[in-house]
């Protein structure tokens, strides 16, 4: 026995009003570290699949869609430009490096995107089984896709018309599987990457069959979108404007976007966090009448453990101690809680957007939040604590 | 072993109390007797060295407890003094057993085997593991008198401990305690208003 099992031993012998406090304080600290890691994950996802990608140029519509849909893939594109005027595009002196990508199909859900060679390698796509694409028709697929759909090496996809699995399938849309791509922890884990020539082969007549040899001149070949590198970062301000004004392309910045996104959910992600923290400071005032009540009802064992020669500062230790351990207990099964509730709803957002969200590294502001569950703690068990410390033995005894 | 000269004490509140002087020697056992409000409970806290007195001197065991600093003061009474009180007081969130090994604790020792012997020798061994609100008065009594022997104090004080009960329990209460107060090697003060005790004790003070 001593002053720590006494203080738990107190505690359970509480069981209703310690869970009280304990339950709110799981709730506080659990909805705002989930709201931490979603943030964070979310905007770590973001971020990297952002790499190395300054401007986007697309059809004209709105510049978020454009974002979404060509960098993030969950979006509909705007539509799409011809080649020739990215092309264009591409050579100005201002463009580092360009890739243009342009969507068709898709395997059950799936997206089946034409792109040029350099987009695996701006997502430093690594092939893990097979080979590179060579022929039209052929694919890579990224590891979500062939860990979900079971696909292997040489089986070949019969893809439908549009984004969404309920569209038609061609028959002439067969492609088949060249290579298995390492996960990535980027978007191409849940695309089907293929040459740009097998999307326009599907979804031009037939009479474009040589075109992988000449330049016609009239090219009425389309892309989807372009992702563009600068040269410089000074570019940024001054290109996206030149193109949005003089071209009928649309040109928009994914930062600029991605920010104004965040704001956008930022403000209910703030308003959630002050509700969350306003339910960690009632939990801290549930904890204190708890202490405060219990210390009216325990003063007489108080009393006792004193004459058997307990010190002030031992008393006032455990008193102090029944509280830390309700807040610490309550942060630990908090932090469980919002892990739950990460793994919960980035299983919904896979379901929905193909998507995933996993790590679960302890983030700087939990470590905040630690320290705010202990302070709540220490605050919460001041006055019961300076009570117990300044308590008159011989007084409570006598009127027992 | 007990000597108090010009014992005084004051109140806040103005209650005056003048104790006369007591001279005890060790290996004897000794009645403090007194009506209601003539400071009963407050000598008995300045000999437990609950409270200090204003003036006068109390010397136990050779030692002078008002030249004693509070935390000077719980030490020596966790060392030499156990208390049994008038009503039982224990821990209630812990068992009969596990206030003892709290006790133990506090005065730094770890004895089971002792906490066994007192049990058994009080009758309530079979009550161990059960919380102390679950225990009959009697039950009460008799662990609050293990609480206060446990430490193998040489000073039990016993504050009203028959006050309310009846004859034949009240002498089956005093002639436990005399008995532990001799088994466990200690000396019994028992402050009390209740005059049947007087025919247990040889020593007797009226207050």
């Amino acid at each position: 026995m001593n002053i720590f099992k006494l203080s738990i031993k107190n505690i359970f012998n509480k069981p209703l009003s310690s869970s009280i406090s304990l339950a709110l304080l799981i709730l506080g600290v659990g909805i705002i570290s989930l709201l931490l890691q979603l943030n964070t994950l979310i905007k770590d996802q973001m971020d990297n699949n952002l790499r190395g990608i300054d401007m986007v140029v697309g059809a004209k519509g709105s510049p978020l869609q454009l974002i979404l849909s060509s960098v993030y893939h969950i979006d509909s594109p705007t539509g799409n430009i011809s080649f020739q005027e990215a092309e264009n595009i591409s050579k100005n002196r201002m463009v580092g490096s360009s890739i243009k990508i342009l969507y068709g199909d898709n395997y059950k859900g799936y997206r089946i995107v034409g792109a040029e060679k350099k987009f695996i390698d701006l997502y430093k796509g690594v092939i893990k089984e097979g080979k590179d694409w060579e022929k039209p028709y052929e694919v890579l697929v990224g590891s979500k896709v062939y860990e979900k759909l079971k696909i292997n090496l040489g089986d070949e996809l019969v893809s439908s018309h549009g984004l969404r699995e309920t569209g038609q399938s061609h028959d002439e849309g067969k492609f088949k599987v060249v290579g298995l791509l390492e996960p990535s922890n980027s978007v191409i884990d849940q695309l089907i990457i293929t040459s740009p020539q097998s999307v326009w082969n599907i979804h031009n007549d037939h009479d474009h069959d040589d075109e992988d040899e000449h330049e016609h001149e009239h090219d009425d070949r389309e892309i989807t979108a372009m992702l563009i590198k600068f040269k410089s970062p000074m570019n940024i301000i001054q290109f996206p404007r030149q193109i949005n004004e003089n071209t009928n392309l649309q040109a928009a910045v994914p930062s600029y976007e991605i920010s104004r996104l965040f704001k956008l959910f930022g403000f209910g992600i703030e308003t959630l966090s002050y509700l969350a923290y306003l339910i960690i400071i009632v939990s801290g005032f549930s904890l204190f009448i708890n202490l405060f009540n219990s210390m009216r009802e325990r003063k007489y064992e108080m009393a006792l453990i004193r004459t058997l020669g307990a010190s002030r500062l031992q008393l006032s230790t455990m008193i102090i101690f029944e509280s830390l351990a309700l807040t610490i207990s309550g942060f630990v099964l908090g932090l469980l809680f919002s892990r739950f509730g990460v793994m919960f709803v980035s299983s919904l957002m896979e379901e929905s957007l193909n998507y995933n969200l996993n790590s679960f590294k302890i983030l700087n502001d939990e470590f905040w939040l630690l320290g705010l569950s202990i302070l709540i703690g220490m605050v919460s068990s001041l006055i019961p604590a300076i009570q117990v410390y300044k308590m008159n033995i011989s007084k409570i005894l006598a009127n027992a | 072993m007990l000597k108090t000269k010009e014992l005084e004490f004051n109140y806040e509140n103005q209650m005056f109390f003048k104790f006369q002087n007591i001279d005890l020697k060790s290996n004897e056992n000794l009645l403090i007797i007194g009506d209601s409000g003539v400071g009963k409970t407050t000598l008995m806290h300045l000999l437990a060295g609950l409270l200090k007195s204003n003036s006068g001197s109390i010397k136990l065991f050779d030692k002078e407890l008002n030249l004693m600093s509070p935390s000077q003061l719980d030490s020596f009474r966790k060392n030499n003094i156990g208390i049994v009180f008038q009503r039982p007081h224990f821990v209630n969130s812990l068992t009969v057993k596990e206030n003892l090994q709290l006790a133990q604790y506090i005065a730094n020792k770890k004895d089971n085997n002792r906490i066994e012997d007192i049990l058994k020798n009080l009758n309530i061994f079979n009550k161990s593991n059960k919380k102390t609100n679950q225990l009959s008065q009697g039950e009460k009594q008799r662990a609050s008198i293990a609480l206060a022997i446990v430490n193998s104090p040489k000073l039990i004080l016993a504050d009203e401990p028959t006050s309310s009960l009846d004859d034949n329990n009240c002498a089956k209460v005093i002639e436990l305690l005399k008995k532990q107060a001799t088994d466990f090697g200690a000396q019994l003060i028992v402050i009390t208003h209740d005059s049947r005790l007087k025919k247990h004790f040889k020593n007797t003070i009226e207050l």
